[in-house]
């Protein structure tokens, strides 16, 4: 598992120093104190074995992000983090479940396989995200509205067939 | 874990969503991009129902407490790819892991087989196996489904017993066959018994030349007390307030334990043993012989459970009529004062009683720890109980007292030693 604990430790800075970078070049100070601060706990709570420091660390990050960008902040910078983020906050998950892994080729498989779906996951996600930060589109009230209906009960859907499919 | 780890980039994503929709902010829309891909990829793999198939093999199904059982468990499946399968195999309570881990987790491609292998150890009991519980996932584990796989197996866990020199009883009533219990009757044996008139066909070496000179007109031999075999009958007490616990340790382990090796010498001295578990219901081994008779009581020690009854609260509904007409009866058990006229009725009705009692106090005692309310409380107990065994001795009961941390067999041949009376000589004194 140790490309795994590589590439978490990896996400985890990657996330937090373009948060930090963000904040930096802005110069919020205190904002880059904050972003630190969450990395460093997260990494201690990784290191103490801390339950749920993963959940809290990603839902800490995604809120300075969107802190960020309505403060005005590097979107780029911002959207960078979140998905370094979530891509440690994923490792730190499998890491934990592998602790049942027992044989070593098993290991090794279920880890690469990981490492393959998050990374296509985290690339797609980034490319998405940079196309989608150079569009503009001029969007009325009305048309708002709809896609926000859209997007919530779409999103519902999928919920309940996650929650059905693990009941 | 795996509801928070799915709730959690939803309701990121429905607050990004939610927030950039009411500030009209289109990059917050596309900061929810990431959570988005990543809740789809979940949908997207999720995992389909899963054919798998289980087989349990045990490295033996009847063992002696604490030997340890391997246990096999071949998982294969019979459908497609499964990326990731956790495997889970729920074990009985009771069933310590000594070794290995009854959990695995696998890729198990179509056709493949995941093996599972781990120790297990257990003091006594009847363990069931069932099913295996696997849960299968996609690679980011975001949706789940779980399913049981049944994979029966039985284990029987027999108690301990520890080997056992003879256990010198003495009932009223033997039984026809040549056994090591003397039979209070004149006859070919080793003690001494009396002396009567010669008989023709004595042997020679058999006459009390001593006596015979006493009476100048006639010759006396010696007789000698027949040895036989005799039935015995094991009570076990199995109420709930007969089992004290101390830490880790029970009473009625040592109690289960010594049953089994009363049961083994008993048998092994050829005699015809029954055993009766008095506790919640009466659990009956009807009397036998021999290595069926010994595993047919070693099965129901292994299964003997603690239980309470309003009807079975004392030993006053004790059934006799299990037991033949003045066999020996050994009852196992810490002996409450309310079962002293049971006990006693036990006596008048012709049969020999032998109460063996496990004395768990002075590990109650370590495990409490020093102080003067514990030694007060120690020094009571003791003394309830002397009164307890006085009152027992003076109904001719015979009493072993078992301190746990000590062998059996010392303390019930000390003590028998000092209470099995001396043969009474029946033959004609001349």
């Amino acid at each position: 598992m140790m490309r795994a604990r590589i590439v978490a430790v990896a996400s985890l800075g990657f996330g937090s120093g373009a948060l930090a970078l963000g904040c930096a070049l802005d110069g919020r100070w205190l904002w880059c104190l904050a972003v630190l601060a969450v990395a460093g706990g997260w990494s201690v709570g990784r290191w103490r074995r801390w339950p749920g420091v993963a959940d809290a660390g990603l839902a800490a990050m995604a809120s300075l992000a969107a802190a960020g960008v309505l403060l005005g902040l590097s979107a780029e910078a911002m959207l960078l983090g979140l998905v370094g983020a979530l891509c440690a906050w994923d490792l730190d998950h499998f890491l934990r479940r592998m602790a049942h892994q027992q044989r070593a080729g098993d290991g090794r498989v279920l880890e690469r396989r990981h490492l393959g779906r998050i990374l296509a996951v985290a690339g797609l996600s980034l490319i998405l995200g940079l196309v989608a930060l150079r569009v503009d589109l001029e969007l009325s009230l009305l048309t708002a509205v709809l896609l926000g209906l859209l997007a919530v009960l779409g999103l519902g859907r999928a919920a309940r067939y996650l929650y059905g499919q693990s009941g | 874990m795996t509801l928070g780890r799915r709730l959690l980039p939803l309701a990121l994503l429905y607050a990004l969503l939610l927030l950039g929709l009411a500030s009209l902010n289109g990059e917050l829309l596309a900061l929810a991009l990431p959570l988005a891909v990543y809740l789809l990829a979940a949908l997207l793999y999720g995992p389909g129902q899963p054919q798998l198939h289980a087989a349990r093999s045990l490295s033996g199904d009847r063992v002696r407490g604490g030997q340890t059982v391997t246990v096999r468990l071949e998982v294969s499946n019979e459908g497609a790819d499964l990326d990731e399968v956790l495997v889970e195999d729920l074990l009985p309570p009771g069933l310590e892991v000594v070794d290995g881990t009854p959990a695995a987790l696998a890729r198990l491609p179509s056709g493949g087989t995941l093996e599972l292998s781990y120790q297990v150890r257990a003091n006594r009991g009847g363990f069931h196996f069932g099913s295996v519980r696997v849960t299968t996932g996609e690679p980011l584990g975001l949706s789940r489904r779980q399913v049981l796989i049944s994979a029966p197996a039985d284990l029987l866990v027999l108690p301990r017993a520890r080997r056992l020199e003879r256990v010198a009883i003495r009932p009223l009533r033997t039984r026809g066959y040549a056994g090591p219990v003397p039979a209070r009757q004149g006859g070919s044996g080793t003690d001494f018994f009396g002396v009567r008139e010669y008989q023709a066909g004595d042997p020679r070496r058999w006459i009390n030349w001593r006596v015979s000179a006493r009476h100048p007109r006639s010759l006396f031999t010696n007789e000698f007390e027949q040895e036989r075999i005799a039935d015995v009958g094991l009570v076990l007490d199995a109420r709930s307030r007969s089992d004290v616990a101390a830490g880790a340790e029970s009473l009625f382990e040592y109690a289960v334990q010594a049953t089994a090796s009363l049961a083994e010498s008993f048998l092994d001295d050829g005699n015809r043993v029954g055993l009766l578990v008095y506790g919640r219901v009466l659990d009956w081994t009807f009397p036998g012989y021999g290595k069926v008779q010994r595993e047919r009581i070693l099965r129901a020690l292994a299964r003997a459970r603690t239980g309470q009854s309003q009807v079975f609260d004392n030993l006053h509904f004790l059934p006799t009529r299990f037991f033949p007409a003045q066999s020996q009866l050994v009852l196992v058990s810490p002996l409450w004062p309310d079962d002293l006229p049971a006990v006693v009725r036990l006596r008048a009705r012709g049969y020999q009683v032998l109460v063996i009692r496990p004395d768990l106090s002075d590990l109650e005692v370590q495990a409490l720890g020093p102080g003067p309310e514990v030694a007060l409380a120690r020094r009571i107990a003791r003394i309830e109980w002397l009164l307890l065994r006085q009152r027992l001795l003076q109904a001719g009961v015979w009493v072993v007292d078992w301190p746990v941390q000590e062998p059996l067999g010392r303390a019930v041949h000390a003590s028998l030693g000092r209470l099995i009376p001396r043969p009474v000589v029946t033959g004609a004194h001349p």
